[in-house]
């Protein structure tokens, strides 16, 4: 939906992911503020018009000297900073204020009140500053008043701007939407919801506008239109300039306001430029609909060594220490189900198996925002092996690492991704083939369905040539041969009048169509393996069909689907592997695993289908298991993350959560939940059903 | 006759550079207490812009939104507020629809302190014990909850007003099979407790047929006059072919 891209925005949450940018930031602006302030510590400040000798150097009781009227240079300096400082900061302030509500108005109600203000803004912004200025003041008369009006008047549309352009992105987020259909009004949409929003970016601007609004009022003063009788820096300089000072060589008299002021100004867009990077610039990434499929913060079982025996699961809880079997006798913990690949060599028969997945691992190394690396695995600990003759359906929810483990057996990982284990194919291993033979194997052993009808074609080449491509390149023949092939193919997958339609482009297609060209492609070379990555989704029931029949209908050595559609897997498969997060939980042939399934979360998988009666209440209590019975496990559940516990309450959870994420994965959520379902269980076989979980442990 | 929707026209976009297209023209639509109405339908259809206009979030052009016989835009502000609170909507995406700023407490509390009404916690706890969710989570911002968890609390924060029609706008679409299940029950059981009426809006055919008592397709509800010659000419294509 297109208001969801810009989701970056919506993670803040706590403000403490930043505070070190913040406080930095804090630190500098009370810095910056120091010369100006500094007149609060100074009771009486009468001393800065009483009259000395003139032109004395600093030192002998003046600490700055004085001017060419004798006053103290030290003392006007402070009085001067407290005026200057007051002058831009009630400039700024006034800027802000006119900016955000004019922002604000703009860009929430839009139409003509936005073409106004933001055409007035324009105009402000397009005459230069300072001649404007000028004139403006000396057509008010001189005073410290009407510079601030006068320097507030020429910086508010800059804030009114980014405001605006905040409020517009805002005003169109699901939240709002939301709020909107509670019954809200605009006042409460505007000041509840956005302008908190746009609150840190506020604060920076309104940081940079003191340190511009002091810099005009300088140059205003400088030039000798301020208020004679109220000194600021600025007319310190004028003074400096019209008593002859510079030329004289009265460095004590010009050099500190000079100082004050740059220190100043520099401080404040220093301080600034911090806020605005610490809470307004950039957002972090990791947002919760950025993420894609798999969470981060959520912790994944660990990986089973490659090496012999694992290292037992330490258990903090002393209740549970005398449930855990032995490691030595029992060795319950995970552990490759066949043999670890460099304790035997790889020894089966050749002749029947075409992929062999040993111990396969799949990690991806993250960068968020706080520069911390994370690792997400996605993979773990997967033993897998397709035979000739076999149709497979990899099955799971999004996320569960089932695309990637299509992507492992190809070769064709992300350059971030890291891979532990073997695959084994057609007896070799995959890690010693070259580029040039992964190459020849995509082109003629091994097809490829990838997922996404929506963007996995090229929108700009017909569909045609997509479909002979894999010949055209490996196989050298002509455009026009692969154009009749392609049309063939496309024939076969259900198409009619293919003939004509492989001229069509991708776009001129329904999803469900491009859906069978991407099935024609990888058809294309008569591999003897197909990998299919969700081919049927999107689809319609009717268009479901057509694809299982040419599903069924394929005469190929073998044939693995990926798939979230379990009618599709009842129909097509002969064997069902059901996947959770990176782990298998079950093995099965498909008869035996949908009469009968072993793992509860198989069985919570079939009870949630819509058609398979949603309302099983064994199965399927509406009420999350661990939201009645477990006080400590409250909010453990399906929580994406868990923060860093504000009570004692919370740290004990935590530390349950970390001990279950070691265990079963499917624990939280069990409805056998057990306090062995902490360790993590390996796959047990029964016959040919194979399972992980330690309800069927006894059998084995 | 809980709702009534009487022949609305909604159309988008306008000003010189837009034309206008019509999303929904001459539809017609009733709810009864206590039952579940499905709208089904293809994505970009207008079954979102049916949703809001149900929902009393944006106006119809033409024709009328009857609650239980008044018009929900006719009326002064307050009577219309009222009208409005009675008619609430869940919407597709649950990590969206809170503010990410605003602890989940917070959230909870917005309907009534829109509408002014007064909320203890006891009350809260309450509401969100029937969702089936402890008062621990209140403590949390968006970010740290899941799909499930959210659209629960969504369904929690709707049920401190206690509308009488929730515009269900694909609540499940995001979520997983098993949490999907879960949220259905939880939303029958609701419906069985509290006598609420929904409005369902899927494009899942079996879900529609478990959770609704009559659907309807958005393209036989909807059928503006430019679509009209799309689907002709598409049938005489068809018929070339």
């Amino acid at each position: 939906m297109a208001f969801l891209t810009p989701a970056s925005v919506l993670e803040t949450g706590p403000m403490n992911k930043h505070s070190r940018n913040w406080k930095e930031g804090a630190l500098i602006l009370m810095a910056a503020a120091l010369p100006g302030v500094s007149i609060l510590f100074f009771k009486n400040m009468d001393i800065a018009n009483a009259l000395f000798s003139p032109w004395l150097p600093p030192g002998d009781g003046h600490l700055l000297g004085t001017n060419d009227v004798g006053q103290d240079i030290f003392f006007q300096l402070i009085s001067a900073g407290g005026r200057s400082l007051m002058v831009g900061m009630a400039a700024a302030l006034t800027a802000t204020l006119v900016g955000t509500l004019t922002g604000c108005v703009a860009g929430y109600y839009r139409g003509i009140a936005d073409r106004v203000i933001m055409g007035l803004a324009d105009i402000f912004l397009l005459i230069p500053d300072i001649p404007l200025v000028i004139v403006l003041v000396s057509f008010f008369e001189p005073g410290l008043f009407n510079v601030i009006i006068v320097i507030a008047m020429t910086s508010w549309p800059g804030t009114a701007r980014v405001v605006r352009s905040r409020m517009l992105k805002i005003k169109e987020y699901p939240f709002v939407l939301n709020a909107r259909s509670l019954g809200a009004g605009d006042g409460h949409i505007i000041f509840k919801h956005i302008l908190p929003h746009t609150g840190e970016l506020i604060l920076a601007k309104a940081t940079l506008a003191v340190a511009s609004a002091m810099l005009t009022e300088t140059g205003i003063s400088f030039l000798g239109l301020g208020d004679p009788c109220q000194v600021t820096w600025g007319s310190m300089l004028h003074g400096v300039f019209a008593g002859a000072g510079l030329i004289n060589g009265y460095w004590w008299w010009y050099l500190p306001p000079v100082l004050c002021i740059s220190v100043t100004v520099m401080g404040f867009n220093l301080a600034g430029f911090y806020l605005q990077k610490g809470w307004g610039g950039n957002f972090p990434a990791d947002s919760p609909l950025n993420r894609q499929g798999q969470i981060p913060g959520k912790t994944h079982p660990e990986v089973p060594a490659l090496t012999g025996i694992n290292p037992p699961v330490l258990i903090n809880n002393k209740d549970t220490q005398t449930l855990a079997p032995e490691p030595d006798t029992l060795n319950p913990i995970s552990k490759p189900h066949n043999q670890a690949p460099d304790t035997q060599p790889p020894s089966f028969p050749l002749d029947r198996q075409i992929f062999r997945i040993l111990n396969l691992g799949v990690e991806f190394g993250i960068e968020c925002e706080t520069n911390q690396k994370k690792t997400i695995k996605a993979l773990d600990g997967v033993n897998l092996s397709l035979v000739k003759g076999d149709r497979m359906a990899i099955i799971g929810e999004s996320g569960s690492g089932k695309s990637i483990l299509f992507l492992a057996m190809l070769g064709l990982l992300p350059y971030n991704a890291r891979m532990s284990g073997e695959v084994f194919f057609r007896g070799k291993r995959m890690a010693s083939f070259s580029r040039k033979h992964y190459q020849h194997i995509r082109a003629w052993d091994i097809a490829y369905v990838p997922q996404g009808a929506g963007n996995a074609l090229n929108p700009v080449i017909k569909v045609g040539h997509q479909i002979s491509e894999r010949m055209r390149i490996h196989g050298s023949i002509s455009k026009k041969k692969g154009m009749v092939m392609a049309a063939r193919l496309l024939g076969q997958t259900g198409i009619t009048n293919s003939h004509q339609r492989v001229h069509y482009y991708p776009h001129q297609f329904s999803g469900g169509m491009n859906q069978r060209v991407l099935l024609a492609m990888a058809l294309a070379g008569e591999n003897s393996v197909l990998l299919a990555d969700e081919p049927t989704k999107g689809l319609d029931d009717k268009t479901k069909e057509d694809v299982l029949n040419i599903f069924l209908k394929l005469n190929r050595e073998a044939v693995a689907v990926v798939t979230h559609d379990l009618w599709f897997a009842r129909q097509f498969a002969k064997t069902i592997v059901v996947m959770y997060k990176g782990i298998i939980l079950e093995q099965a042939p498909a008869d035996s695993f949908f009469t009968a399934p072993y793992h509860p979360y198989s069985k919570a998988l079939l009870n949630a289908l819509p058609s398979q009666g949603i309302l099983n209440p064994v199965i399927m209590s509406s009420h999350n298991r661990y939201a009645e019975t477990d006080p400590g496990d409250k909010h453990g559940g399906d929580s994406y993350r868990i923060d860093g516990g504000d009570d004692d309450d919370d740290d004990r959870s935590n530390k349950k959560n970390k001990e279950i994420s070691r265990g079963c994965p499917w624990a939280r959520e069990c409805e056998e939940f057990h306090d062995r379902c902490r360790h993590m269980p390996r796959l047990f076989s029964h016959n040919i059903h194979k399972v992980r979980c330690w309800c069927h442990a006894a059998g084995n | 006759m809980l709702l009534e929707i009487n022949n609305v026209d909604k159309g988008y976009g306008h000003g010189r550079f837009h034309k206008k297209v019509c999303v929904l023209e001459n539809v017609s639509l009733t709810l009864d207490k206590g039952k579940t109405v499905g709208i089904m339908g293809d994505s970009g259809k207008g079954k979102t812009t049916l949703g809001l206009l149900m929902a009393g979030v944006i106006r119809p052009d033409k024709g009328r939104i009857l609650l239980n016989g008044q018009d929900i835009w006719a009326g002064s502000r307050k009577e219309r507020d009222k009208k409005k609170a009675q008619i609430q909507m869940v919407f597709q995406h649950p990590e969206a629809a809170f503010n990410p700023r605003w602890t989940m407490e917070q959230s909870v509390r917005e309907p009534c302190h829109i509408y002014k009404i007064s909320l203890s916690p006891q009350d809260i706890a309450d509401k969100m014990a029937r969702v089936g969710l402890g008062t621990k989570l209140l403590k949390r911002y968006p970010s740290q909850l899941s799909g499930g968890e959210l659209q629960r609390i969504a369904l929690a924060r709707l049920l401190t007003i206690s509308p009488s029609v929730i515009v269900l706008d694909e609540p499940t679409s995001m979520l997983d099979v098993i949490t999907q299940a879960k949220i259905i029950r939880l939303l029958m059981e609701i419906q069985e407790n509290t006598g609420i009426s929904f409005i369902f809006i899927t494009h899942d055919r079996e879900l529609a047929r478990v959770m609704c008592h009559e659907t309807h397709d958005i393209g036989d509800l909807s059928l503006p006059s430019s679509r009209v010659e799309i689907r002709i000419a598409a049938e005489e294509q068809t018929l070339d072919l």
